[in-house]
């Protein structure tokens, strides 16, 4: 991909030509296990192999072992060990666990979206042909327009700032559930299809319409060994384009597209942006397939579109994650990241300090472990601290020295939720 | 490497399904790319019931497609065509099919290709009601066929291109449930469509080759009194003016079949006949495919041209020479009862191993007995055994004595005349008795001393007399 122009307001930013393949969520194509004498199924899928495919929902026990399962189990006996091999061991920390309370809804919103997009599909002998008619009738003014029965109406959003996990959360909901199902027969039929169940992109740098396309090309590609990108710029004129990608999701019954980091669409200029809605707009009625889109406030606002402010409304609502304040959530959190320490004693969970962490990290999953990470490495092996155990000050003179600048940031916010939490402590005796 | 490629439905030809995924991408693209990237080369043609170039369209689609070599031998006509073909020619058919061009398709089967696409209603409206795909199928597309098997009626012809160039022909765009239905009332049509479905199931299992197969036709037809000229020729002028007569209604299904010259060739292994050739015939002779290709992979069949030939040398081998003179003898005199207006040349056509071997044998008997041989010169059969003949005849007279002349000198004239034949034979002969004139130059010389008679030829060097 070339240098942008700057036509209105657009920046002029160098982009990539294709995806970074390495960060991409990938789970090899698997052969399809049908639910068979199951009467949890629906009665309008119960004929549909592409929903029957897809895994039964989860309990919120096997959530948290689906998440769980991205964070290694801490050893206990590494706190025995000498305070170099734990200093070594202090980065196995990742907070992809946020809590579970979030987790849960947003794997219900990810599986429903998943399982709506295909239980609206009108599953048939001739579903593909049909489903890639539909797709090349874009732009063409003899096409009916197509009668989606529900399909296209939802779709869902995760919105929320930078650093509270909304990425590592969503991949690992999404590496839990297969990305390719192989069909080869149901029921005694022979179907031969290959159902992509969700895509993953994180948009491009400067994310036009045809870095959408080229995105989602590049990465079916890599995922189908197809050579859809080939097409693409091979085409024409942007009709073209939008018709091959909306014919190959439309073959490959790609279910849901998430669609990350929304917020690089604030780089192109206003009519870029419009084309990219309509884009949008046009692949999500020609195809059966639904976008959950991703990222900051921001990005949320920069959509203009009313057509696509209402798709991002699912079957679930829109999901807004904020920083978390001191609470039960908080605490959970907290908790699950002091179990986790490789001090040589552990830090006993403590409601001050609790408070304490979350005004000095702005309640943001990301900070925290920062911050964690930083004062267990501050105070390891550390003469003044025999048995490593984490403070109030010693937090606040972790994020005095590590982040001075964001400490200037969060400091009135800490004071006054540490007093507030000492005058209701004194009030309560 | 293509997205999609549907899986073929039972019948359905492997082109019919490169067509339906190349129908659903074309769209934009120019064809020569889509089918670079589907067949491998953008120059393969596309369409006909033997595709080509199949280990590159192998490769291009998915695996889910389940495109293995036997889905696409099973997606061709390859079944229906291998069982008439010689192992090299199969081996060859199948490279052409996985590797090879088409033009190694064209060559093998010049002609062998529907010029357009053709469907049966019926088959179209129930793949439509049971949500399949509508395809082309390989039965009503194979030459000579205009009849579903399943339903009895008349196939529908489209003005798709079946060689499919420069279009791509996909069934979905042309077969219309809606159209004609009418009743197929040729029985040989019917029979040709029920033994192609026969010889499709068998799966090439069953393969004698072209030539067992026109062994068996030549036998079952010898069965027939009418056609046998002799026991190892068929009156093909009888067959012919047969066939001849059905013509009407089945020209369609072998339009070259009915001369002398083609059935000649078929019957005589000249020529690789259509598997609709075989059917036709078989019908005609009041049998079917199975029973044809059963008789065809008999051994005894494929051992010998003529299965009553191989009968009648077996019984030879195993009785005396008497015996077996005396069942010449027999046989020829029944021969000349039968057909009492028989000429020689007939008679030799009919049973000519018998009247070769009574002329070895008993020239004088054959000679008093048989009817006489009429003359013509390009009969130079009649002559060899004329020749055997009169040197018979004239050397029992030298040894009797009965020739010998008084007179110091003479001519070849005054011998052949005491000898009871003609004066001039040996002149109108010119040179086809060698053997006779051979032993007149021997008695010549003994007699006269002089140079040897000169026959009417003039004689080469080498043939010099002596």
């Amino acid at each position: 991909m070339s240098k942008s122009p700057d036509p209105d307001d657009g920046r002029d930013i160098e982009v990539p030509d294709m995806p970074d393949f390495s960060r991409i969520p990938y789970r090899s194509p698997e052969e399809a296990i049908y639910r068979v004498d199951d009467d949890s199924v629906p009665r309008r899928v119960a004929d549909n192999p592409l929903y029957l495919a897809l895994p039964r929902p989860r309990k919120p026990s096997e959530v948290r072992t689906v998440l769980e399962a991205e964070n290694p189990p801490l050893d206990p006996e590494v706190r025995n060990h000498s305070p170099e091999v734990r200093r070594e061991r202090i980065d196995d920390l990742d907070p992809a666990v946020c809590t579970l309370r979030r987790h849960i809804q947003l794997e219900e919103m990810v599986m429903s979206t998943i399982r709506n997009s295909f239980a609206y599909r009108p599953w048939h002998g001739l579903y593909i042909e049909t489903a890639a008619q539909l797709a090349t009738g874009i732009g063409q003014t003899a096409s009916a327009k197509p009668n989606h029965r529900g399909g296209a109406v939802g779709a869902g959003s995760l919105f929320g700032d930078v650093g509270l996990g909304k990425t590592l959360a969503m991949t690992s909901l999404l590496m839990a559930c297969p990305q390719t199902i192989l069909h080869v027969s149901f029921r005694g039929r022979r179907l031969g299809i290959q159902q992509v169940v969700w895509l993953y992109l994180s948009m491009p740098p400067k994310a036009s319409a045809y870095g959408l396309l080229a995105w989602i090309a590049s990465i079916l590609d890599y995922i189908l060994k197809t050579s859809y990108r080939n097409d693409l710029d091979r085409s024409r004129n942007h009709t073209a384009q939008v018709r091959i990608i909306a014919r190959a999701l439309a073959v490959h019954a790609v279910g849901v597209i998430f669609c990350d980091e929304l917020q690089n669409i604030e780089v192109g200029s206003k009519s870029e942006r419009m084309v990219f809605e309509n884009t949008l707009q046009e692949l999500i009625n020609y195809t059966h397939t639904r976008w959950v889109f991703i990222g900051t406030k921001a990005a949320r606002q920069t959509i203009q579109s009313s057509a696509l402010q209402r798709r991002m409304c699912g079957e679930r609502g829109q999901i807004i994650w904020e920083p978390m304040i001191p609470g039960p959530e908080w605490d959970e959190f907290f908790k699950w990241l002091l179990a986790r320490l490789v001090t040589r004693g552990p830090t006993p969970f403590d409601q001050r300090l609790s408070v304490a962490a979350n005004g000095l990290t702005g309640g943001v999953p990301d900070n925290a472990k920062r911050l964690i990470t930083a004062a267990e490495s501050n105070i390891i092996g550390h003469s003044r601290f025999p048995e490593e155990q984490l403070t109030t000050e010693i937090l606040e003179k972790t994020m005095k020295e590590n982040f001075p600048i964001k400490y200037d940031c969060v400091r009135t916010r800490y004071k006054d939720l540490l007093s507030k939490f000492d005058r209701e402590q004194s009030e309560s005796g | 490497m293509t997205g999609y490629y549907p899986i073929l439905q039972p019948d359905e030809l492997v082109d019919s399904a490169s067509a339906a995924s190349l129908a659903i991408f074309l769209g934009d693209s120019n064809l020569y790319r889509e089918r670079k990237r589907l067949m491998g080369l953008s120059q393969v043609r596309f369409g006909g019931i033997i595709p080509s170039n199949c280990r590159a369209l192998q490769s291009n689609v998915p695996a889910l497609a389940g495109l293995s070599d036997e889905v696409i031998l099973d997606g061709s006509a390859y079944h229906i065509v291998a069982p008439t073909l010689l192992s090299n020619e199969r081996e060859r058919l199948r490279r052409a099919i996985f590797e090879g061009h088409h033009r190694l398709i064209q060559e093998m089967f010049p002609g062998y290709e529907a010029p357009y696409w053709r469907y049966c209603v019926e088959c179209a409206r129930e793949d439509h009601a049971n949500g399949r795909r509508q395809c082309w199928r390989i039965l009503p597309n194979i030459p000579g066929v205009n009849t579903c098997d399943r339903h009895g009626i008349l196939l529908v012809q489209t003005v798709a291109s079946a060689k499919g160039w420069p279009t791509v022909h996909s069934a979905t765009d042309w077969i219309d449930l809606d159209g004609p239905r009418q009743k197929s009332l040729n029985d040989y049509d019917l029979q040709l469509v029920k033994d192609l479905r026969w010889l499709y199931r068998l799966k090439s299992s069953l393969c004698p080759g072209w030539k067992s197969l026109a062994s068996a036709l030549s036998v079952i037809l010898a069965e027939v009194h009418r056609y046998r000229r002799s026991r190892h020729f068929l009156d093909l002028e009888a067959i012919a003016g047969d066939l001849w007569r059905i013509r009407e209604g089945v020209e369609h299904i072998a339009p070259r079949l009915f001369n002398r010259v083609s059935l000649s060739k078929i019957l005589h292994q000249r020529e690789r006949p259509s598997v609709a050739v075989y059917s036709l015939l078989a019908k005609w002779v009041g049998i079917d495919m199975k029973r044809l290709f059963t008789l065809a992979s008999d051994p005894a069949v494929k051992k010998s041209h003529y299965i009553i030939m191989a009968e009648d040398r077996m019984r030879f081998r195993t009785t005396s020479g008497l015996d077996r003179l005396r069942a010449v003898k027999t046989r020829l005199r029944n021969v000349l009862a039968e057909t009492p207006e028989i000429t020689r040349t007939q008679l030799f056509e009919r049973c000519s191993e018998e009247v070769r071997y009574a002329l070895r044998r008993a020239p004088l008997w054959f000679a008093k007995e048989m009817p006489l041989a009429k003359r013509g010169f390009k009969n130079q059969l009649e002559w060899k055994f004329r020749d055997q003949y009169y040197y018979q005849i004239l050397s029992e007279k030298v040894a009797s004595g009965q020739i010998w002349p008084r007179r110091k000198r003479v001519g070849a004239k005054t011998l052949l005349r005491m000898a009871g034949m003609p004066a001039f034979l040996l002149i109108n002969a010119k040179g086809r008795l060698p053997r006779t004139l051979r032993l007149m130059n021997d008695l010549l010389r003994r007699q006269n001393g002089t140079l040897p008679y000169r026959s009417g030829k003039r004689c080469r060097s080498s043939e010099r007399c002596m």
